[in-house]
């Protein structure tokens, strides 16, 4: 029986990584498409079949969906290996838990193109489908919960991994609730809606993924977990000391009193300072084994926390001063950072995950990484690209229409070719993307006669 | 410091922050109802509310810079029209194919009570003292005016037409509103600035066709006008 239920745990988690891939693959196009309006111009009956804002809810939405999905999967992979586990709590939960968040999340999805909506940007799905994630959710929690607590029970293995990366998960469901409800006041309704996004993807989520990448680097690199140990809490609590104030810089212009100005962005300009953190700290425990650092999943990480650090340190932390954040609040700037820091902070950061931990299921000792190293240069090269265009974009948006004072269509004529650019790169980084979810699919050993 | 205690460089920090964090909030969502007006939040502007996400607007456009990048903010759009373009704007939603032919709006079947009710609801948003954000309607750095206004002054069409409580008497006021009164399509307008007298034989108005306007410059101008912005 023991045999049979190891396979079990890692099947189930290999099926997460699988549905993680398919929804991502599936984000791509529609992102393209949101491009391209801003080029082109769509008939009328192209835009009344598929508006912008229909693409836009299926683009974020999938986002969010494979991104929970993918840090679930490592999740339960984290409980098990740091509880010295060769199965987590329940298998069955977690495949029956996939299925929930899959029908949700997937029902929501097609709801959008009926006009099934809350009409809350990222927060969409309707009231029904969110009952169907919570209950997913607290599936989830008792699961990996359980997990941890046999792993203590039966090996007193409950390792400073464990105890961030349960926080993040225990955090990120308990925030979910404030964006579930109608608030009659716009200004509350945003309080809430920050609640929910700011403090996941600058509170939870990052728990989750400086876990992850803690967990990463304790297994592939062999640095002493001491040392591991005090940089995760050092890093996680600058993060959280941060950003939960931070959310402050959201404030400035929803109707919030001015005094968030000054706290917003006192507690904002310190936000780069945990990525600067997390970014010294992997590079230095990566150098500790420098074959592992020039290999496929050496080269995700540190990528990752590199842009992670510009993406959502250096260029999100600029945006924050409040007499920039004036000026650029709400133009394509926001969208170049927002694309780079997502790409930086989590995406890399699930590659990795999925190229260690599929791998690994597979049984392969010696990855043939020479696909993934192609794919990862297309998908990263892109995306600079596309952050550079939107940036070109922005700049031309803020110089127009915000401080030259021109209307907001006419600046946007001005917008067009940089706008047309990034789609060109979105399917670039597509192209890139499609060689990477294939390598993954059919992962193999590298031949001998291949070198 | 003992390895027992490290997870105190964490738990810490998030309690302090968090704690300022609920200290402040409890504050700011006091004055929130005093700064949006709350009290003119009746039945319907909440209506409003419930229309705007019906149709899912605000992954289009923004609401305080949130949302959409597509299309423009909505917060202080009322402000724009104002009470006496209230029927304008209202036409703007329901027939968007109208009223844009490059990037377009999709064509929603917005019933006639939700539509009042979006308008009332665009008009309470519009007064919500949001520190003087977005910057074209700002009280300090105001609307500077774009390439269609700057158009009026530089032809002088300020002399005699008012745009924007700027200009002249002696001609009518050039709203969107007015223009869409007066002229049955663009090309209409675009004929009668060339010569008035075609369209209108009474009109006073000189003709400013080929000496005063390239014809990049009359496009522009024409597109201005109908479009009121």
């Amino acid at each position: 029986m023991g045999g049979q239920m190891i396979m079990d745990s890692k099947k189930v988690i290999y099926f997460y990584f699988i549905i993680a891939l398919v929804l991502f693959s599936l984000q791509l196009p529609f992102g393209i498409y949101l491009a391209s309006s801003y080029a082109l111009s769509y008939p009328q009956w192209v835009v009344d079949l598929i508006p912008f804002s229909t693409a836009r809810a299926v683009h974020t939405n999938l986002l969010v969906l494979w991104m929970l999905l993918g840090f679930m999967g490592g999740g339960y992979f984290i409980a098990m290996a740091e509880g010295g586990l060769n199965k987590i709590f329940s298998p069955f939960l977690a495949l029956l838990q996939l299925i929930i968040l899959f029908i949700a999340g997937v029902t929501g999805i097609i709801g959008f193109f009926f006009g099934w909506t809350q009409g809350r940007p990222l927060l969409e799905l309707p009231f029904q489908m969110d009952l169907l994630v919570i209950l997913g959710a607290v599936i989830f929690l008792l699961n990996i919960t359980a997990t941890m607590y046999r792993g203590w029970v039966q090996n007193r293995k409950f390792s400073a991994i464990s105890f961030i990366l349960l926080l993040g998960v225990i955090f990120t469901a308990l925030l979910y609730i404030p964006g579930i409800f109608f608030y009659k006041n716009i200004t509350m309704d945003w309080t809430a809606w920050w609640v929910v996004i700011h403090l996941w993807v600058e509170g939870s989520w990052e728990l989750i993924a400086s876990a992850v990448l803690a967990f990463l680097l304790a297994v592939l690199t062999g640095v002493d977990r001491k040392a591991i140990n005090k940089w995760l809490y050092i890093e996680a609590g600058l993060v959280l000391f941060t950003g939960i104030v931070g959310i402050g810089h959201h404030f400035y212009w929803t109707g919030h009193p001015d005094y968030w100005l000054w706290i917003g962005a006192s507690f904002s300009v310190l936000e780069p300072l945990p990525l600067l953190l997390m970014y010294w700290d992997a590079k230095r425990h990566l150098e500790h084994k420098p074959e592992f650092l020039s290999s496929l999943v050496g080269t995700l990480m540190f990528w990752s926390v590199v842009l992670h650090f510009i993406g959502a340190g250096v260029w999100g932390g600029f945006m924050t001063l409040p007499f920039v954040n004036y000026w650029t609040h709400g133009t394509q700037l926001t969208v170049s950072h927002g694309h780079l820091a997502f790409y930086g902070a989590f995406a890399l950061l699930l590659f990795a995950v999925f190229y260690v931990l599929m791998s690994q299921f597979k049984g392969i000792k010696n990855l043939f990484e020479k696909r993934g190293v192609i794919s990862f240069k297309i998908m990263t090269g892109s995306m600079i690209a596309m952050t550079l265009f939107f940036l070109m974009a922005g700049t031309i948006q803020v110089c127009l229409e915000r401080i030259a004072g021109w209307s907001y269509v006419e600046a946007q004529e001005w917008m067009r070719w940089w706008m047309g650019f990034a789609a060109i790169a979105g399917a670039g980084f597509a192209a890139g993307a499609a060689i990477m979810v294939y390598d993954l699919f059919f992962l193999k050993e590298k031949s001998l006669n291949s070198k | 410091m003992k390895e027992k205690y490290l997870w105190l460089w964490f738990i810490l920090p998030t309690l302090i922050s968090a704690a300022v964090l609920v200290g402040l909030l409890k504050h700011s969502i006091k004055e929130i109802p005093i700064r949006t007006n709350a009290d003119l939040l009746t039945e319907k502007v909440v209506a409003g509310k419930v229309a705007l996400q019906k149709y899912n607007c605000n992954d289009c456009h923004t609401f305080f810079g949130i949302g959409g990048y597509y299309a423009p903010d909505l917060t202080k759009i009322y402000r724009k029209y104002g009470d006496g373009g209230r029927e304008l704007l209202k036409d703007v939603i329901l027939n968007p194919e109208k009223h844009f032919t490059g990037r377009r709006m999709k064509k929603f079947n917005i019933t006639d009570s939700e539509i009042e009710a979006m308008m009332d609801y665009l008009r309470w948003t519009s007064n919500i003292n949001n520190n003087d954000w977005p910057p074209v309607y700002s009280e300090k750095y105001g609307r500077k005016g774009n390439g269609g206004s700057n158009l009026l002054k530089a032809k002088k069409c300020l002399l005699c037409h008012r745009y924007n409580g700027e200009g002249g008497g002696a001609g009518p006021a050039l709203s969107a509103d007015f223009i869409r009164k007066s002229f049955d399509s663009k090309d209409s307008l675009r004929k009668f600035i060339i010569n008035p007298q075609s369209g209108n034989k009474d009109s006073l108005m000189l003709p400013y066709g080929g000496a005063e306007f390239t014809e990049k410059e009359l496009d522009d101008l024409v597109k201005f006008l109908w479009e009121g912005r």
